[in-house]
């Protein structure tokens, strides 16, 4: 099948340029060594070891996995467009008889295997997740699929509005930005005061703050559910942007539908 | 002869190039122990050129031409034999007094920047070359006047076409009127009447200022409009060196006129045989003159005396090492 | 080379204003990740009023500094580093060869990059504030101004011989990233840091003295770390001209 193909080209790609999967890597690894040192430094001269409801131990595990999610919610969906929308080959592409936009998130997943490979293990045999019942692990799992799903479609909207708009380029540092702020890369959002808890809701957050605390077993089962209906939200309203924003695509926007 | 310009003695060149090996093992050893691999480019070739001459260096693709002009200009270093320009015997040591003698066109490459009018790219050429201002101002005026882009001057460069983009090249090449000037494949890709223009432009340079101009092509057209003598090189080495016409004797076949009329003959001569309706051949070993009536004849010419063809059996032979 | 310079500058705010938008982008996005280094300061600071020694202040004046230093860098050499990389990959270095003039400097200084001016004004505007705060000395004050101006000959240096790599190396296009990640990891305090990798970056590669060493100024406590990092730039400055030099010749040979 063509899409399995998709997903196999874009692993093949990522894996065949290791050199900078391993630079990567290394730069990530570095950023959350900084970062944790750092708040291991909060820790010692607070005098206390509970922050927000994290304990010191805990945080570096939060650093490392929501530096890892930031790698898998990436924005490289933009470029793939743009450069597409540019040279003309938009209409190529939809000419074939395979959906655009279904096409975008296999080659999506390929390119994030490696760091889906690293978080997919630790949610397996670190996280306590699956020892809450099946019935938790299910949903958690739901909660993982329907916000990548959702992430991908949000990122291709803007991508799709923010062509009309702007030079799409600039867009990767303010979405890297918005994860790094909004998304719980910087810090947890949960230390933030109770009056500023609604930013936890964000899709940035979604992606990184909630799935990481769902990682260390700490989202409930109350807030599991709002993140479940919360996700589905902002996934219906990314679909309703990318079926508005393809329809002034200038050519051939049905098939963008598909 | 008058003292050369530049001495080319028995020069010879090889790139390096790395095999790779495959495998990951195969990088890992790479990293370490690289399998080096010299590619002759050019071998033994001796040349010279008398100031005010144009020499035409002719060559198929990578037969040679370029680097020659890169070990005369000090791009590249020479491995063996001498070289000598100007009263310069180490190019590749790239003295500044040296370097603003000559003047450089390489066609696969731009000296102009692509967001800004070439004019910048002038104005900061003068600076590097150290042109006084008013002898900069009045030669631009004349380079552009001549080549006809002085309208293109304020034009960004991604804006102009390539004839005019071309022109400017030259342009860069020129403005601190080197006394030696270098052009690489100088119309490759422009169309009929810029390449006139630009032949008719270097013929005139070369008469008025006495510029010495080395130029490569495969464009035969290039040659026989500019070049007063051509070297060959084929597989990096100088196989001809003389006048065109003097390749033109060499090589092509002897003796069978090719003549075109301006309507059939009622009668054929001895020794004539037809082609066409109003195309002959003519056996010229067996006759004295031309048994067809001048009036009539549209073109004589010798057969396979054509550069173009002469060239492509000249570079289709392997060459003996 | 004064006038060469000139020009070179006038042409890069000619391009820049060819891209107007793009260059207004990128000053927000530069002041955008400042703010978002200021929030994260304020909140480990909500924890506790000191780290090490550095009360807010203190670390506020650490981060500007290093940033002062990164956008000081980036408005004057990193659209010619940039542009350098494509130079070298495209075997394009051709005509550098055939100018009088010295190709290391001249491809060093090709462009300034005046976006990174908005971001840089802005950053030492904010940074002469928490100096008029922090009252430096007069010979402090040098100090300060002589350490930032080491931090960029450093970043410069790095980045130099990341990007002459490359001659030998292609296909790695995250390598070039390195010297900004390293730069940015050493936006902390030293202390933070266990002892072992201190002194690694202290003494070896100095990105923390870098770092550290002005800040320390700014607030009275000069460091004997800056003539041993303003050494270590010195030798790096010289490795990078050698690395060109080699290069060079890597690049004639195999073109």
């Amino acid at each position: 099948m063509s899409y399995w193909q998709t997903f196999q080209n874009a692993l093949t790609t990522t894996l065949t340029y290791r050199g900078n999967l391993v630079l990567r890597l290394l730069t990530v690894s570095v950023e959350i060594a900084v970062a944790s040192f750092m708040w291991l430094a909060v820790y010692r001269f607070s005098g206390q070891d509970n922050v927000a409801g994290i304990g010191s131990s805990q945080m570096v595990v939060y650093l490392a996995v929501v530096n890892v999610l930031a790698l898998i919610f990436s924005a490289s969906p933009i470029f793939t467009l743009s450069a597409l929308i540019r040279n003309g080959n938009l209409s190529v592409m939809l000419l074939r008889p395979i959906n655009y936009f279904r096409q975008s998130f296999w080659t999506y997943v390929g390119q994030a295997t490696p760091y889906l490979i690293i978080y997919g293990l630790a949610i397996a045999f670190i996280s306590p997740v699956f020892r809450r019942g099946w019935g938790y692990g299910l949903a958690s799992l739901g909660l993982i699929i329907l916000t990548y799903v959702m992430f991908f479609s949000l990122i291709s909207g803007v991508s799709l509005i923010s062509f009309w708009l702007v030079q799409v380029w600039p867009l990767r540092p303010v979405l890297n930005a918005l994860f790094l702020l909004l998304g719980g890369q910087a810090f947890p959002l949960q230390i933030l005061p109770s009056a500023w808890r609604w930013v936890a809701l964000n899709p940035f957050a979604l992606a990184g703050n909630q799935l990481t605390l769902l990682l260390l077993g700490k989202l409930s089962v109350h807030q599991l559910t709002i993140d479940l209906a919360m996700a589905a939200g902002w996934l219906v309203l990314a679909i309703v942007v990318v079926k508005v924003a393809a329809a002034f695509v200038p050519m051939r926007g049905s098939a963008v539908n598909g | 002869m008058t003292e050369p310009i530049i001495t080319i003695d028995h020069v010879s060149f090889d790139y390096v190039t790395y095999t790779k090996q495959s495998g990951l093992s195969g990088s890992w050893h790479d990293l370490f122990h690289r399998q080096k691999q010299r590619v002759p480019a050019v071998q033994n070739v001796s040349l010279q050129v008398a100031p005010g001459e144009i020499l035409g260096l002719l060559g198929a693709n990578g037969a040679g031409k370029t680097t020659l002009i890169k070990l005369m200009t000090g791009i590249l270093p020479v491995r063996a034999g001498s070289l000598q320009l100007l009263d310069d015997q180490h190019p590749f040591q790239k003295r500044p007094a040296f370097l603003r003698r000559i003047g450089v066109m390489l066609s696969q490459k731009s000296q102009l920047a692509w967001d800004l009018p070439p004019l910048d790219t002038l104005v900061l050429l003068r600076e590097i070359y150290q042109v006084p201002h008013d002898r900069f101002t009045d030669w631009l005026a004349f380079l552009t006047d001549q080549l006809a882009v002085t309208a293109q001057l304020k034009v960004p460069v991604r804006k102009l076409s390539l004839g005019q983009r071309i022109k400017f090249e030259l342009i860069c090449a020129l403005i601190h009127t080197p006394e030696i000037l270098f052009l690489d494949e100088p119309t490759i890709g422009i169309d009929v009447s810029s390449q006139a223009n630009i032949y008719r432009f270097l013929q005139q340079l070369n008469r008025d200022t006495q510029m010495t101009i080395i130029l490569t092509s495969h464009n035969t057209k290039d040659i026989e409009a500019l070049a007063q003598r051509v070297a060959v090189i084929n597989h990096g080495r100088k196989i001809f060196e003389g006048t065109p016409n003097g390749l033109i004797a060499q090589y092509a076949s002897a003796a069978t006129l090719e003549v075109v009329t301006d309507a059939p003959l009622t009668t054929l001569p001895a020794h004539v045989t037809q082609v066409a309706d109003s195309q002959y051949l003519v056996d010229a070993a067996a006759l004295t003159t031309l048994p067809i009536d001048p009036q009539h004849i549209l073109s004589v010419h010798r057969r396979n005396g054509n550069l173009d063809d002469i060239l492509t059996r000249l570079f289709s032979q392997e060459v003996a090492p | 080379m004064v006038k060469i310079y000139r020009i070179l500058v006038s042409q890069s705010l000619a391009e820049t204003l060819s891209y107007r938008f793009t260059a207004v982008l990128t000053a927000i996005f530069g002041i955008l990740f400042y703010v978002i280094e200021l929030v994260t300061g304020g909140v480990y600071f909500s924890f506790t009023p000191t780290i090490y020694g550095w009360n807010f202040l203190d670390y506020l004046n650490l981060i500007t500094t290093a940033n002062l230093i990164s956008y000081l860098y980036q408005f004057l050499f990193v659209a010619g580093h940039e542009d350098l990389v494509d130079q070298i990959l495209d075997g394009n270095l051709d005509y550098s060869l055939l100018r009088p003039v010295n190709a290391y400097w001249f491809h060093a200084s090709y462009r300034v990059d005046f976006p990174s001016l908005v971001t840089l004004v802005l950053t030492a505007g904010i940074e002469t504030g928490i100096l008029l705060k922090l009252q430096p000395t007069p010979l402090n004050l040098l100090g300060y101004l002589a350490a930032v101006i080491v931090g960029v000959a450093f970043v410069f240096a790095l980045n130099q011989i990341v990007v002459t790599a490359a001659f030998w190396i292609d296909g790695m296009t995250a390598l070039d990233g390195l010297p900004e990640y390293l730069m940015s990891a050493s936006a902390r305090p030293a202390k933070i840091y266990p002892r072992l990798l201190q002194q690694l970056f202290l003494w070896v590669i100095p990105s923390l003295a870098i770092t550290n060493v002005p800040a320390q100024f700014g607030h009275n406590r000069p460091s004997w770390l800056l003539a041993w990092s303003a050494l270590v730039t010195g030798v790096l400055l010289g490795l990078s001209y050698w690395e060109w030099r080699r290069g060079l010749l890597r690049y004639v040979s195999a073109n």
